[in-house]
């Protein structure tokens, strides 16, 4: 009984509901009626705690929406809550529910190693302060799914607005207006930002020339030859419901006439190999087409880039020494590298042919938890196995893909543009204001 | 900062005095608007030097100065902030301006490149200089100048032989110059170098691959074609033999198998790769992988392709059970 009890606690546990987050998120309208079953759960020792709680659950149409509570909390069910939905096939399989909430994850050191990127950052970052705005979003997107409640929402949304810019040479958002006061060449800052604001809870988008922007985009666009740089402009385009100003046809052609290699897949403009990160570009400028046109790649180019994809994960018998430890590598032949399994969730999200992820989940996070800093919290790029032995050192750009990577696992994050799954289902059906 | 009086304005020893009231002009807007806030976000605690630095650079090319001075502040701009396009464009602008040395500035970029391989703009700059060194006639040809860029692209590449970057320009280059059959066969020789020193180099195969396809573009014929891909067919052999468990070789061998698959694939090849995978059917899962492939491609033996992706599924890859699943089902 204990055994069962504490594994549909942890299990429970697992859907997301870490204390943090029970404070946190609105999911339903107080006005929605949902039948909870309810059991009570007394002196329960679980791991080294004696603990009271309570559950509530409901099955609806096979998915299973649970709530666990400390019962010391209260005696109602405090709403708003944070509520995950899952498959029963999930919640009844051997595989972990969540791996943002599993004992081995440092979800405190991480909290605090993240922390300190959004407060001062030390002056040896200067060289980063053209990307001031993808900073931001690292740090904001990292606490949101680390489920750190945010109270400085307003004052954030406020700061942010004031680094906006609209002149006759530049119309967009700077990351330091003083040192920067045409912004910056290229759209990444400005598509920063607006994620910035989507994450922060904005809808409206009155305070920008949003016209401007989107036409200032489609004159870029026909210069562009690089994947990174058309995909954050075909973003900002369908944020603001104008990808129409390009359209399908050119997106196609470019593709197409422009990237793709026969019997070899995508490749940045024809530059290079293939690459996971870009074909994680190619992979969500596919889904906002499907979204925007119902738009569907062929089969046979969807098929030859899954099947690439597939191998991207490494794990080889043979190598008893250096295996690869199910982590992911971004080009054949390479190391596994943290970032790489974010970028390949991410792409596989578009040309996965299969019903379930072809990828070996239960590997990954063996993995993914092996790269954890645990002295200063954060996520490394590199085992030491693959670094000359040099232990685990964690950078922010390593943190924030490792737990998009634990936070696509864990069902929380849409990876189209990079946003919690429920911003980016709002932003889909809800039409923006425009200007 | 060496500045000693309010009056005047010394930077690495060069006087900025004269510009003073327009640095006043421009800054102080947003600084009366920064000092305002209270919150604090993924704030750089910058040093006096770094803002100073950046407010000399704002009014130098607000005024659209190009001076030697201008010149000084940029590459000081670009060493501290090298991700900052717009300091590219500018430092362009000056060069071109005060009809700098532009084979000198080569030589600066090649230096800044080797210091900083990962960056993206040296690239762009470097394509930039390109263009202006065609349009001058600078080199006498295509030749000469992709003799002269091999020489930098080479200390890259044996700096990081996989270096993104630096294989995407090298694969623009090639696309960009018109190249004969001469300077092709040198890169094929070239990606050969570097297979033989590391045969996993995905980056040489890829590099191969595409050097390979322009070699059959301007082939005189297909009975020529088809001697070039059989002559690679043994070129890919050599390496797996060298080192069986590498997907590079054999995804390159399979690749051309493709190609030729589209006329009719001669018997002799089938058989030939079949002895190739039977070879080392126990020495890497790569050659039952790729076995599979090729029976699946001719048409063969589909129970044999059965029992090799159950192999692949329970014993020899099972990382990947999901995708040996589908591929079952896919039969």
């Amino acid at each position: 009984m204990i055994w069962a009890v504490k594994e549909s606690f942890t299990k429970f546990i697992g859907l997301g509901l870490t204390h943090t987050n029970l404070k946190s998120i609105t999911v339903f309208n107080k006005t929605e009626f949902i039948d909870f079953y309810q059991l009570d759960y007394k002196n329960i020792p679980i791991d080294s705690e004696v603990v009271d709680f309570k559950l509530y659950w409901t099955n609806n149409n096979q998915n299973v929406i649970c709530i666990c509570q400390r019962s010391l909390s209260s005696n109602k069910l405090n709403f708003p809550l944070r509520i995950n939905k899952i498959s029963l096939s999930k919640l009844l399989s051997n595989e972990s529910i969540s791996l943002l909430t599993s004992p081995i994850f440092l979800q405190k050191k991480h909290i605090r190693y993240i922390s300190h990127h959004m407060a001062y950052l030390p002056k040896q970052a200067t060289s980063y302060d053209p990307n001031r705005l993808t900073i931001i979003f690292y740090t904001l997107l990292a606490m949101y799914l680390l489920g750190v409640e945010n109270k400085e929402k307003n004052e954030q949304i406020a700061y942010l607005k004031t680094l906006y810019i609209d002149s006759k040479d530049f119309t967009g958002f700077s990351p330091h207006k003083r040192h920067f006061p045409k912004g910056t060449p290229g759209i990444s800052q400005t598509f920063f930002a607006i994620l910035n604001f989507l994450l922060l809870g904005v809808e409206d988008f009155e305070f920008i020339n949003i016209d401007k922007i989107c036409k200032n985009l489609v004159g870029n666009l026909e210069k562009c030859d690089d994947i990174r740089e058309f995909y954050m402009s075909c973003c900002v385009l369908f944020i603001f419901d104008r990808l129409d100003l390009i359209g399908l046809n050119y997106i196609i052609d470019v593709f197409e006439n422009k990237c793709f290699v026969e019997n070899l897949g995508f490749i940045n403009f024809g530059k290079g190999e293939l690459h996971s990160g870009y074909i994680s570009c190619f992979a969500s400028i596919y889904k906002l087409l499907k979204i925007q046109y119902g738009y569907e790649i062929s089969k046979n180019k969807k098929l030859l880039i899954f099947e690439w994809l597939c191998h991207r994960q490494i794990f080889k018998i043979k190598e008893q020494e250096h295996p690869g430890n199910g982590g992911f590598n971004g080009r054949e032949n390479k190391s596994a590298d943290t970032c790489y399994s974010f970028w390949n969730f991410s792409a596989m999200d578009y040309f996965q042919v299969t019903d379930k992820t072809p990828y070996d989940l239960k590997q990954f996070e063996n993995y993914i938890f092996q790269m954890q800093d645990i002295m200063k919290g954060g996520f490394g790029k590199l085992l030491p196995i693959d670094n000359d032995g040099d232990e685990i050192d964690s950078d922010l750009f390593h943190s924030f893909t490792a737990l998009c990577a634990l936070a696509v696992v864990d069902e929380i994050l849409d990876t189209t543009l990079c946003l919690p799954k429920e911003i980016f289902q709002k932003l889909v059906t809800i039409k923006l204001k425009k200007k | 900062m060496e500045q000693k009086d309010s009056s005047k304005l010394i930077f690495k020893e060069i006087d900025f005095t004269d510009i003073l009231p327009k640095i006043k002009e421009i800054t102080s807007k947003e600084e009366s608007l920064d000092s305002k806030r209270n919150l604090v976000l993924g704030d750089i605690l910058y040093n006096d030097e770094y803002k100073q630095l950046m407010d000399i650079f704002n009014t130098l090319l607000n005024l659209k100065e190009y001076s030697e001075r201008a010149y000084v502040i940029t590459n000081e701009v670009i060493e501290t902030i090298p991700a900052y396009y717009t300091a590219w464009c500018y430092k362009l602008d000056i060069v071109l301006n005060l009809q700098k040395n532009l084979q000198k500035e080569l030589l600066w970029l090649d230096e800044f490149s080797l210091e900083n391989p990962k960056n993206y703009q040296i690239w762009s700059y470097r394509i930039e200089l390109l263009k202006k060194f065609i349009k001058d006639k600078t080199f006498s040809n295509d030749k000469v100048l992709l003799k002269n860029e091999n020489i930098i692209l080479k200390l890259m590449i044996e700096e990081d032989s996989k270096n993104h970057h630096v294989w995407g320009y090298k694969s623009w280059l090639m696309n960009f110059l018109k190249l004969d059959l001469e300077d092709l066969n040198l890169e094929l020789e070239y990606s050969d170098f570097l297979l033989r020193e590391d045969v996993l180099n995905n980056s040489a195969w890829a590099f191969r691959y595409n050097i390979l396809t322009k070699i059959i573009k301007i082939a005189d014929n297909e009975s020529d074609k088809i001697e070039i891909y059989k002559e690679e067919l043994d070129y890919a052999r050599d390496k797996i033999d060298v080192y069986p468990d590498n997907v590079s070789s054999w995804n390159y061998y399979f690749r051309i198998i493709e190609i030729l698959s589209e006329n009719k694939l001669e018997k002799e090849l089938i058989d030939y790769m079949i002895s190739l995978c039977e070879e080392y059917l126990n020495t890497t899962s790569y050659a039952l992988e790729y076995y599979c492939k090729l029976l699946v491609l001719v048409n063969g033996d589909k129970d044999k392709v059965k029992d090799m992706y159950i192999l692949l599924r329970d014993h020899r890859d099972p990382i990947r059970k999901i995708y040996w699943n589908y591929k079952l089902s896919q039969l």
